[in-house]
């Protein structure tokens, strides 16, 4: 019997990708098939005072060029997470501007015409007056006494002030604490970049009224139901929306944006699909961006190394509007979880969401836990450094002991379900050499070298999540966010599974399908999994929040595990046992200790389909579906070691090594799993080294193109040396955890802390990221010229 | 990311791209390699009307080496100056350079 | 409108077409040619997903414009498998999990193409130096190199590794350039 869980199986989706066989958006063609070309507006502020499409309209295969004003029916995009249990300022975007543009990006004007050139050279002459306005782009500043204003409906920029954990206790233990440590730490604004831009395709059935979307979403349902209820106004059920195959989103394609809206609404206008594919440069300007708070944090504790107190304020940069999911990010996933690994007694965290003239800023890789990962590890070393403690030990002296899972924060998170984080921080040390490389750095320093060794201890909050404690009377988001799945078995014995996750490059078919196949005892051949397509299939909350198995995939083992409790009825009749006698074993369910009597579930799959002598109150057919919402979110935690030397007079960093050692909980596929770590950790490191999506004062995009915004390549990056540690989950019943982020949240407080060891000596405290050769040495500058 | 239009045009020999850049004296550009002009014109940082493409001008390519003086031509390629085996001789600096880049 | 001719070879089948002289050839593949494997990920040359090999040289095909492929032998994606087999190559990506949402695979495969017609035993490094021009952003590139790697072995007839994916392959001292020995004395 074949075992695939826990193997490396070779993906099922492969073949297809690596023949150029794919179907991503933009290789759809429809007859009749026309194209759209967005303009977006230069300004970051700006009142629009008068838009003349006639120039454009002339040009020779143009068939129509809209505003806002033709838009008028057509509502503004939703916020469908807002923070919870405080008063939100909401603005959102309309799919095309009316009155007033609020950043660079924002859209006033669609071209359809017969072909993309054609759409775009109408676009150059389209002639828009605007009246520019003040811009503001950094999120402190935005708050304070007179900065420009973005919406009439939040005062001084600010969308929310949410708190979490107890402040009074927090102010009187720091004030009490032997010892304080202060920090500035600006998490810089990343672009996420996924190698395929965004698109959506519209298409409009007069006849049936229908909508059918083709959209680059990590979310298809969902959209489905907020362009529907929300943007559109058309029943639910009057629209289809197909997710093709998706290349990359990292959380950017996960919301609901301008182009879907248009797209959908000029279908039915010109009465021809449209087609929209952003190119590069629109990526940049107007698909959302990720990160980009200012904190003043302070850390507090006892000379002999136990941390007692952290406060934290954020300034959290949301952009021009509010996306999708944004004021969720800062406040559930990054408030929540600022104290970490750690047993901190008193926390406290604040955070302001902020309106500026910059592109919308919502969840990319890691959603919150990277800044809320960065901020403790960095303020951990900080500390140890002010107390002139190994950053190992003061971590083990801190962790949240084993014994007290489920752990509560004290910033009012759902329980951690369970880890082991010492056992982790161990393997690390182990694996990576530490206190070799610790000689190894003192040698180096007496010959002025600066090697540095930097940690990262990490847990975070996945497996979104349970709908009630997520949803609108808990953390606001506002729905649910279960997941399905539906199994059939037909009467060949081939297995077709849907799930409402939506796989863009996690390998959902293949993970799936290796937990199906030991379910039910079948080949992974004869098991398919299907997504994407809202068109009769369970509604699902998509993948993002490294939920799609924890959530999606227990669904999945759920509704085998119904398919299987029929199975055995079914079989207890054609063996004439009783159900309670009925065992599955060596993939047969047959009665207890008579394996010649087993029947395979092709067997049973025959059977039940032509129900010719099924047992009494059984319908025909193997078809289960569920829909699972899970308890409690999953906790994946583990320990980076980065090591690294710095050269002083270049300010070159120079990766030496870096050891992960991650717990996911069980792990169905170790190949997967591995290659989710490398990217996540590429990814950290970038922000840690390279990535900055930088505006200029008048809210000009200065990082506009990848010329000039420094997605990692080959040859910058090293070989990852991954370990494990497996503590399964008491929250679902595969004991997974998820692993989508995990190597993104750790890896970039792992990095920095390595290269701020490495400049220790040259008492330097710290520096903000990208840890570019220029910040570095410039930051040595003038600490040689304070000396 | 489209171009804006204009007219193309591959000359054969040295002489006919001289007479039609002189025809295009205003508003045309020379096409060698085109990897930083095309990403202008993608981006309609640049929107000439005309592109002479020397690319198939044989005595324009080509790395030379006679009496004491390499020559190289034109629209040699990065590439082809770094596997030069003319240069490594004679200009080693030159591949070496290339690589560093 | 300023169109042109050209004929040209793709996949080794022979197509003769009148295109628009600003037609970039990456848009002549897709469009034109239905070749819908080739992909645009950037507007200004970075990040390879459109590399194809043209005149026996990997090629970004969105900075060249179709009527400069006039008399061309392009080689794309989907001329590389033959008779049903997988190029070496390509079965170095599946075999390694060298991708993830696939949308870099092919450019990175032509490009991992045109390196080993030129260098068959690359060394990581100078694998990951042929790759600059091709950017991905799933795989963190450790896959990819292995995969290439395989290939390699494959396309030189050395055998391959029994077990194929090998844990402890994660447990390589990882350094992409190593520390200079710090003298002991």
């Amino acid at each position: 019997m074949a075992t695939y869980v826990g193997t490396p199986v070779k993906r099922v989706e492969d073949p297809k990708f690596i023949t150029g066989k794919g179907s991503y958006l933009d290789d759809i063609k429809l007859p009749g098939m026309t194209y759209a070309a967005i303009l977006h507006s230069p300004h970051a502020h700006a009142r629009i005072k008068s838009i003349d499409t006639s120039k454009a309209l002339s040009v020779p295969g143009v068939i129509a060029v809209f505003t806002g004003k033709d838009m008028a029916d057509v509502n503004a995009l939703p916020c469908a997470w807002q923070a919870g249990g405080v008063q939100n300022n909401v603005a959102t975007p309309r799919p095309l501007e009316v009155d007033e543009v609020h950043y660079v990006g924002d859209a006033v004007a669609v071209v359809i015409a017969e072909d993309r050139y054609t759409a775009e050279d109408a676009l150059g002459l389209i002639e828009v007056e605007y009246e520019p306005l003040p811009a503001v782009v950094d999120p402190e500043a935005a708050t304070q006494e007179g900065a420009p204003q973005l919406h009439e409906q939040a005062p001084n920029n600010i969308c929310m002030y949410w708190t979490a954990g107890n402040k009074d206790a927090t102010e009187a233990a720091i004030a009490q604490a032997e010892v304080r440590v202060q920090q500035k730490l600006v998490n810089q604004r990343l672009i996420p970049t996924a190698m395929e831009t965004r698109g959506a395709i519209g298409s409009y059935n007069p006849a049936t009224g229908e909508y059918t979307l083709w959209l680059t979403s990590q979310a298809p349902h969902v959209m489905k139901l907020l362009l529907a209820a929300f943007v559109l106004n058309v029943p639910e059920n009057k629209i289809r929306v197909i997710a093709p195959d998706v290349g990359g989103g990292f959380g950017s394609k996960i919301f609901c944006y301008s182009d879907m809206a248009i797209v959908a609404w000029a279908s039915k206008q010109v009465g021809r699909p449209v087609k929209y594919v952003e190119d590069r440069r629109e990526n940049y300007m107007w698909t959302t961006h990720g990160r980009d708070h200012v904190t003043y944090a302070e850390i507090a504790g006892t000379r002999d190394g136990r941390i007692t107190a952290l406060k934290v304020r954020t300034y959290a940069n949301l952009g021009a509007y509010l996306s999708t999911a944004a004021p969720g990010i800062p406040t559930t996933l990054y408030g929540r979880m600022v104290t970490g690994v750690y047993k901190i007694p008193n926390a406290f965290v604040e955070v302001y969401g902020v309106y500026t003239n910059t592109a919308m800023v919502d969840a990319y890789r890691g959603a919150g836990r990277p800044e809320a990962t960065y901020l403790i590890e960095r303020m951990v070393d900080l500390f140890a450094r002010e107390i002139g403690m190994d950053p190992a030990e003061v971590r083990r002296i801190n962790f949240v002991p084993p014994n007290e899972f489920p752990y509560r924060n004290a910033v009012g998170m759902l329980p951690y379900d369970s880890g082991e984080y010492e056992k982790a921080l161990n393997k690390a040390l182990e694996v990576s050499g530490y206190s070799d490389f610790r000689r190894e750095q003192e040698e180096a320093r007496k010959q002025g070298r600066y090697l540095g060794v930097g940690l990262s201890s990490y847990v975070e909050v996945c497996g979104l999540a349970p709908s009630a404690w997520i949803g609108l009377n808990g953390e606001g988001w506002g729905a649910a966010l279960w997941e399905s799945a539906n199994v059939r078995v037909h009467l060949t014995g081939k297995v077709v599974v849907t799930t409402g996750t939506l796989p863009h490059g996690q390998g959902h078919d293949t993970t799936f399908a290796q937990i199906v196949a030991d379910e039910l005892g079948v080949p992974l051949e004869d098991v398919i999994v299907q997504h994407g397509d809202t068109q009769g299939t369970p509604f699902g909350y998509g993948t993002y929040g490294s939920r799609s198995l924890a959530v999606g995939g227990v669904a999945i083992y759920k509704a085998v595990e119904k398919i299987k409790q029929k199975a055995k009825k079914i079989a207890a009749h054609m063996l004439e046992a009783a159900e309670e006698d009925i065992v599955f074993q060596d993939g047969k369910f047959m009665v207890r200790g008579a394996p010649e009597s087993g029947k395979t579930i092709q067997e049973i799959a025959l059977a039940a389909h032509l129900g010719y002598n099924l047992p009494e109150g059984v319908e025909p057919y193997l078809d289960e579906t569920t829909y699972f919402d899970p308890p409690n979110c999953t906790f994946p935690f583990g320990t980076h070691v980065c090591m690294v030397e710095v050269v002083p007079d270049t300010g070159e960093v120079k990766i030496l090594g870096y050891v992960a050692v991650d717990d996911v909980g069980n792990v169905i596929n170790p190949m997967i799993v591995d290659g989710q770590l490398h990217g996540g950790i590429v990814q950290g490191m970038a922000q840690a080294l390279w990535e900055h999506g930088v505006y200029d004062e008048h809210g000009q995009l200065v990082t506009g193109t990848l010329m000039d915004y420094a997605i990692p390549k080959a040859s910058m990056v090293p070989d990852f040396k991954l370990e494990r540690t497996v503590t399964t989950t008491p929250v679902n019943p595969l004991g997974v955890k998820g692993a989508g982020e995990a190597g993104t949240i750790a890896a970039t407080p792992a990095v920095v802390n390595a290269v701020m060891d490495a400049l220790a000596p040259l008492g330097i405290r710290h520096i903000d990221m990208p840890l570019t050769p220029e910040r570095i040495w410039r930051a040595i500058r003038s600490q040689d010229n304070r000396s | 990311m489209i171009p804006a239009e204009f007219d193309y045009y591959a000359p054969q020999s040295l002489d006919e791209a001289i007479q039609l850049l002189g025809e295009h004296a205003e508003d045309g550009k020379v096409l060698a390699g085109g990897h930083s002009l095309i990403p202008m014109m993608k981006l309609r940082l640049a929107t000439p009307s005309a592109l002479i493409d020397i690319g198939r001008i044989p005595e324009l390519r080509g790395i030379n080496r006679s009496n004491g003086t390499v020559t190289i031509g034109a629209t040699t390629t990065h590439r082809m100056i770094e596997f030069s085996e003319e240069l490594s001789g004679a200009l080693p600096i030159m591949p070496q350079g290339r690589q560093r880049s | 409108m300023a169109t042109h001719p050209i004929s040209l070879t793709v996949n080794g089948r022979k197509y003769q077409s009148e295109v628009d002289d600003r037609t970039l050839l990456v848009h002549y593949l897709r469009d034109h040619l239905g070749l819908t494997g080739t992909h645009i990920g950037c507007d200004t040359s970075q990040c390879g997903a459109c590399t194809i090999v043209m005149n026996g040289h990997a090629v970004k095909s969105c900075t060249v414009f179709a009527v400069q492929a006039d008399g061309a032998d392009i080689l794309t994606i989907e001329g590389l498998a033959s008779d049903g087999q997988l190029h070496p190559i390509q079965e170095g990506f599946w075999e390694e999990h060298g991708l993830q949402c696939g949308f870099c695979t092919p450019g990175m495969i032509m490009s991992a193409y045109d390196l080993l017609q030129h260098n068959p035993d690359p060394s990581e490094m100078e694998i990951r130096e042929a790759l600059e021009g091709n950017l991905c952003r799933c795989t963190g590139y450790q896959n990819i190199v292995k995969a290439i790697r395989y290939a390699a072995r494959k396309m030189r007839g050395e055998s391959l590794p029994e077990e194929r994916y090998v844990p402890e392959d994660q447990h390589r001292p990882a350094a992409v350039e190593g520390p200079e020995a710090v003298p002991t004395s």
